[in-house]
């Protein structure tokens, strides 16, 4: 929708002469506009309108984001002082002030409450400067970020000028990061600093700080607060994966800190982009899930990848091997609705085969509707138990092991489901990647000899601690 | 253009209201005077042709009220000034409100910081006083120019109708502060906006 459809569908909404029809269409339009800006916010319509203290709407964000949610105030056109009177009243909530003026832009005498909102973190909007934050979106540069921040935690009078002036300064910064190329990229740190209260500041400081090192920036030399810890915002991390291919390990390992499965899950990523390889394997002790299916399936990629490669798919993290996908999530609730054919459970020899190197504790085996569970005896593994010893080899020759309790290599003990292809922490443990890659995986599903050696590698050996 | 916009003391009267209403919890005053967006849907037809409107207009919220709309005059007056002739006018709006666009007539608020037709003040929500003022302003209320034949022209079910919706409301700068605190109203707002549906 161009500038002009919205200022005149929302002048058109406001002068209609029903009250209720006048509210109804106004707010919907405001909500098709903030989506337009954010397609990631979820936004709740109240029962207010123009109310003196109630929000006209509620938004939120999906995911455990800091922010957990920001009040949109719709106002009718008034007196600056009055203005001023309203915007006092409801600064302490930090909301976005909507300007209902379908007619021209935010006055300029709004300036006057100019420092007292960026103090208050506070936004004051109008029409056209959503409407300019909406066409950043349309372009698909690195102002769709500076949009999204605005609208979580911009402050201060964002008309339309604003609105272009924070764009385009950021978008140089961007540009200037590129070169490491410190004026414009401190114009920009500036400009967030400015306009972004200090969490989305933070965050989009953090960006340029990522894009200032790709470009073998020094951090010393990075003109801003220099900080590779604390929240990074989805849409962040999703340009940053996207972006050109980052090859340094502290960077990644710093990042690491910062970023959790739930996050990864929630982003949109097409196909398995390098950074997001260097982000998962350099983190693979710090990545944690507490639950993981593994499902057989073909690569369909355009590019075959030399081993397998980490993706986001099906709203989870997912390691993509040659002939199965591997999910992992924190909740087994997220993988609930990945489905595949149970299996038959692995023969005696099979599961001896899989877990050379993974101690067993605990065995269950299944022959006809007879189940059993045998233990380990000390610190052997239950496959060396006289237990199982025990048991006459024609039986165990038809035996199906159907369930382990396995020890990853940090300790951390693992159940595994041989029928359902799947395995879950014990008790509320958080398991790492290098713990499912060491022990699970290898448990669930028969590893190319290659790929299995790369995985275990990168389970293993590939990460430094701390 | 509104009489309002003449009166910057109108302006204040109608936005302490609004404030008061809306501290109730119990009101959303959504539309007021002057304001371009909001007179249209404050102003109503004389049967002359002229237009007059309210001061402000809303939805009020909860029980009994919920989702009912609500028409107010209001007086930010220190003194009873003119505000006995003004009242019978605002009654023989109501009238031809309620003729005219009954859908928007649930409530109507006559909002005063200063009491005024002391004598009369215990019937200033009676049909009778509906009735009376429709007759006096019978050539706008009724379309009539005969005072004779207002009589006949009223409709006492209107004036009935008018009268049950009349609210009558005395504030003071002191009752104003009397509201709802920051603090719970704060949780009422969570509650409000967060809840499901």
């Amino acid at each position: 929708m161009s500038k002009s459809d919205y200022a005149t569908e929302l002048h058109e909404a406001l002068f209609d002469p029903n009250p209720n029809s006048s509210a109804r269409r106004t707010k919907e339009l405001v909500i098709r506009e903030l989506q337009d800006v954010d397609p990631r916010v979820e936004i709740k319509n109240t029962e207010y309108f123009n109310h003196t203290f109630s929000p006209d709407l509620v938004l939120t964000w999906p995911g455990p984001s800091k922010q957990k949610k920001r009040y949109v105030f719709l106002r009718l056109p008034d007196s600056p002082e009055y203005f001023a009177e309203d915007v006092e009243i409801v600064s302490e909530l930090s909301p976005i002030v909507y300007g209902l003026d379908g007619g021209s832009d935010l006055p300029a005498s709004l300036r006057a409450v100019s420092s007292f909102s960026q103090e208050n973190n506070v936004l004051i909007t109008d029409v056209h400067g959503m409407d300019r934050l909406a066409r950043n979106r349309k372009n698909h540069n690195i102002a769709n970020l500076v949009s999204t921040a605005l609208i979580r935690g911009g402050r201060g009078v964002m008309d339309s000028a604003g609105a272009e002036s924070i764009s385009s300064t950021v978008s140089l910064g961007f540009e200037g990061a590129r070169e490491a190329n410190a004026e414009p990229t401190a114009h920009a740190v500036q400009a967030l600093e400015c306009y972004l209260a200090p969490l989305q500041s933070r965050q989009m400081t953090q960006f340029l700080q990522a894009v200032w090192i790709s470009s073998r920036g020094r951090i010393e030399g990075f003109p801003g607060p220099k900080e590779l810890s604390g929240e990074i915002s989805d849409e962040s991390l999703e340009y940053l994966l996207h972006f050109e291919p980052i090859d340094d390990p502290d960077f990644w390992r710093a990042l690491g800190t910062s970023v959790s499965v739930e996050q990864l899950s929630r982003l949109t990523i097409s196909g398995t982009p390098e950074n997001l390889q260097h982000l998962v394997r350099e983190n693979l002790d710090r990545l944690w899930s507490r639950h993981m299916k593994v499902v057989a399936g073909e690569l369909m990629l355009a590019e075959q990848p030399a081993s397998a490669a980490w993706t986001i798919a099906r709203q989870s993290l997912c390691l993509l091997g040659e002939d199965y996908f591997a999910y992992f999530a924190e909740t087994s609730a997220s993988l609930r609705h990945i489905k595949s054919p149970k299996a038959y459970g692995l023969t005696i020899q099979e599961i001896r085969q899989r877990s050379e190197n993974i101690h067993l504790r605990e065995l269950t085996v299944r022959k006809g509707a007879e189940t059993f569970t045998v233990e380990a005896d000390g610190s052997r593994s239950v496959l060396d138990s006289e237990s199982l010893s025990a048991l006459p080899a024609s039986y165990l020759d038809r035996a199906r092991a159907v369930r382990a309790t396995a020890k990853a290599p940090s300790g951390q003990e693992i159940h595994c489901d041989f029928v359902e292809r799947d395995a879950t922490a014990v008790t509320s443990a958080r398991v790492s990647l290098a713990d499912w890659l060491g022990s699970a995986l290898p448990l669930l599903w028969d590893l190319a000899d290659s790929q299995g050696a790369v995985l275990l590698q990168e389970g293993n050996e590939d990460n430094r601690s701390g | 253009m509104s009489g309002e916009l003449l009166h910057s003391k109108g302006e204040e009267g109608a936005r302490r209201a609004k404030h008061w209403l809306d501290s109730t919890t119990r009101a959303n005053a959504r539309w007021v005077n002057p304001n371009p967006i909001a007179i249209p849907k404050l102003t109503f037809d004389w049967a002359d042709g002229s237009k007059f409107s309210y001061d402000l207009g809303g939805l009020l919220i909860g029980g009994e009220f919920e989702g009912q709309e609500f028409l107010v005059e209001s007086k930010f007056y220190e003194t009873p000034g003119h505000q006995g002739s003004m009242y019978v006018e605002y009654l023989a709006k109501c009238y031809r409100a309620m003729v005219t666009r009954r859908d928007r007539c649930d409530n109507f608020m006559w909002i005063t910081w200063h009491p005024f037709s002391l004598n009369r003040w215990s019937k200033l929500c009676t049909t009778a006083e509906v009735r009376a003022a429709a007759i006096v302003h019978h050539e706008k209320c009724l379309g009539c120019s005969d005072p004779n034949s207002a009589e006949d022209l009223v409709d006492e079910e209107v004036c009935k109708d008018v009268a049950d919706r009349l609210w009558l409301i005395l504030l003071s700068k002191r009752q104003e502060d009397l509201v709802i605190s920051k603090k719970h109203l704060g949780w009422i707002r969570d509650r409000e906006t967060t809840e499901e549906g």
